[in-house]
């Protein structure tokens, strides 16, 4: 396997806190890398410590095969470009000036990239050129700050929740721009987003992260597999419902007062007849597919502050 | 480090701060001589002293322009995130604080040299030639600038730890005010005469008394002058008050470029040790 990235065993306290506890991770080359977890987890650290930012205290990680700790780091991070929280720009520049300061950083020898940079990510028109940075909305900067980390030309593209606080049309915009560089610019990319919905539209891979633990890492392939499909029913009372799948000894969840789902193929009569001995009424029952959310409440036990 | 100088350097002379600070460098010494000219025109009294004060009037404020400057400008990394950008394409967190460090030397010396020469200038053409010889005057010149790197090397160290503009900028020129008022305290107190002159006064009763020459209660002796004066040379601030104020090079000139550098190092290590631990957001 070639893998971009891959964390071993990577801690992280500030004093009492453990952000991060023995985390492992691994991103495949070519892949868009979903990092799944609630608020806290451990997910901005975890970016952070990989973008040179924090430095772990404990364990390590390596990019393109070089090891965090070693002087050669600095170099493997040449090939990076990255979007931590918020966009990293000038707020007293233009977009140009901005990628000229980047261009300079990165000690490009000349600036000519810069308008097709532009283009890419959509900053193209020409009433936002001599606009400064401050007067962006907050899209705009989200694409600078992609174009930013874009203009080392980099073979890994990290965007900590690149869709927060975007439009539904600036999210679609930033799915395709997302899609477009691992499609045809063949970049890695790891990303973290909490609207798990957007994120199964985009990653090839999800790691679920809580608590500072990678709890499961799994293929977009094989999540499908394993998204069980569910039985949805609608009942009289919860409470008798739970009664009578304990008794059945079947896997479900409780959705409200008078909704659940069912993980499991049961005959519709059986389950009649028991919720009957129980004194609870089936009202409807609809076959239903379960999404990266209820994969992700699941897993990690029916938490549902994703 | 040279494409960081580089990048910095671009932002320095686009930024609105260091365009401010060149303003007043230039701007202050041209108000003071035309409004020395035109009192030397009006009146009788000579303003031909200014010659030799002009060129270096700025060092005195030099301290406090540049708490803005390092201030904002190390702080506006942090307040829009940039330092981030440096940080994840590879370069290390030493090369960006020396590389931060040298753009603050440089807007130091452009600022202080533009003041300069622009004040030559001017008060050689409206009242009078700076009758200092050239070396004096490069001495005095250079024992700024060099106050103006430790005092940069200072300020920023600060900056560096402070991650917040608004509390960085403040906390750097609380500090210069801090330094000010110390060194014109000190310079005061070794400043007082040893005794109060003899005096005569005549009371209510018109009888004339005479008061004898009597020791100064304030006048620093001993081990203690020695540490106030040892202190007092130490604060950059006291080199430019000394040597700025009418480019008067004391006896021990060679000492106060020493002091300098021991600040532009010890504030420069303090400064990388904390920078290299900080964990950035």
């Amino acid at each position: 396997m070639d893998y971009i990235l891959t964390t071993d065993k990577l801690y992280k306290s500030y004093r009492q806190f453990t952000a991060l506890a023995e985390l492992d991770m691994h991103i495949l080359k070519g892949s868009i890398y979903g990092l799944v977890g609630k608020n806290g987890a451990g997910k901005t650290t975890l970016i952070r410590i990989i973008c040179g930012l924090q430095e772990p205290t404990d364990g390590g990680y390596s990019i393109y095969g070089i090891k965090s700790g070693t002087s050669e780091i600095f170099k493997a991070r040449g090939r990076m470009g990255a979007v931590v929280e918020t966009p990293s720009i000038y707020l007293e520049m233009t977009a140009e000036e901005n990628l000229k300061q980047q261009f300079d950083i990165l000690g490009k020898p000349s600036y000519d990239e810069i308008p097709g940079l532009i283009k890419l990510v959509g900053l193209e028109q020409n009433s936002i050129a001599k606009k400064k940075a401050k007067n962006f909305s907050l899209g705009m900067r989200q694409r600078l700050g992609i174009a930013i980390a874009l203009a080392g030309n980099p073979d890994f593209l990290v965007l900590d929740e690149p869709i927060n606080g975007l439009d539904p049309e600036g999210i679609v915009e930033m799915r395709e721009l997302i899609l477009k560089l691992n499609r045809e610019y063949a970049i890695t990319v790891l990303i973290s987003s909490h609207i798990l919905d957007e994120l199964s539209k985009l990653a090839t891979h999800f790691g679920f992260i809580d608590h500072g633990r990678m709890i499961k890492e799994i293929s977009a392939e094989e999540l499908e597999k394993q998204c069980r499909k569910c039985i949805r029913v609608v009942v009289s009372g919860t409470k008798e419902f739970s009664q009578a799948m304990e008794k059945l000894k079947l896997a479900y969840e409780i959705i409200d007062d008078n909704q659940a789902d069912i993980f499991a193929e049961i005959s519709l009569t059986k389950l009649v007849s028991e919720l009957n001995k129980v004194g609870c009424e089936l009202i409807s029952a609809n076959e239903k597919d379960e999404s990266l959310e209820s994969y992700y409440i699941r897993l990690l036990g029916g938490d549902k502050n994703a | 480090m040279l494409r960081l100088l580089k990048a910095n350097l671009s932002r320095l002379f686009k930024s609105g701060v260091f365009k401010l600070a060149e303003f007043v460098a230039i701007g202050y010494p041209i108000f003071v001589i035309l409004l020395n000219y035109f009192q030397g025109k009006s009146g009788n009294e000579s303003h031909d002293y200014i010659s030799d004060a002009i060129p270096t009037m700025l060092s005195m404020i030099l301290p406090f322009i540049l708490s803005v400057v390092v201030g904002l400008y190390v702080g506006t990394e942090y307040h829009d995130g940039t330092i981030r950008n440096k940080l994840i394409v590879g370069h290390s967190r030493a090369k960006i604080y020396f590389a931060n460090l040298l753009t603050m030397f440089v807007a130091n010396t452009i600022v202080f040299l533009s003041n300069v020469i622009v004040g030559t200038v001017f008060v050689t053409a409206l009242i009078k030639a700076p009758s200092l010889g050239f070396l004096t005057y490069a001495k005095a010149i250079g024992v700024i600038t060099l106050c103006g790197f430790a005092f940069c090397s200072i300020y920023m160290a600060i900056s560096m730890f402070i991650q917040s503009k608004a509390t960085g900028v403040v906390v750097v020129m609380v500090l210069s005010v801090a330094f000010f008022m110390t060194s014109m305290t000190m310079y005061y107190r070794l400043q007082e005469p040893e005794y109060n002159e003899a005096f005569t006064y005549t009371n209510d009763a018109g009888e004339t008394i005479e008061s004898p020459r009597q020791k100064n209660p304030h006048y620093l002796e001993g081990k203690k002058r020695e540490i106030y004066q040892k202190v007092f040379d130490i604060i950059p601030y006291t080199q430019i008050i000394t040597v700025g104020n009418g480019v008067k090079l004391p006896e021990k000139s060679y000492e106060y470029p020493l002091y300098s550098c021991g600040w532009i190092v010890v504030s420069t290590a303090v400064g990388i040790i904390i920078f290299k631990k900080r964990n950035l957001k």
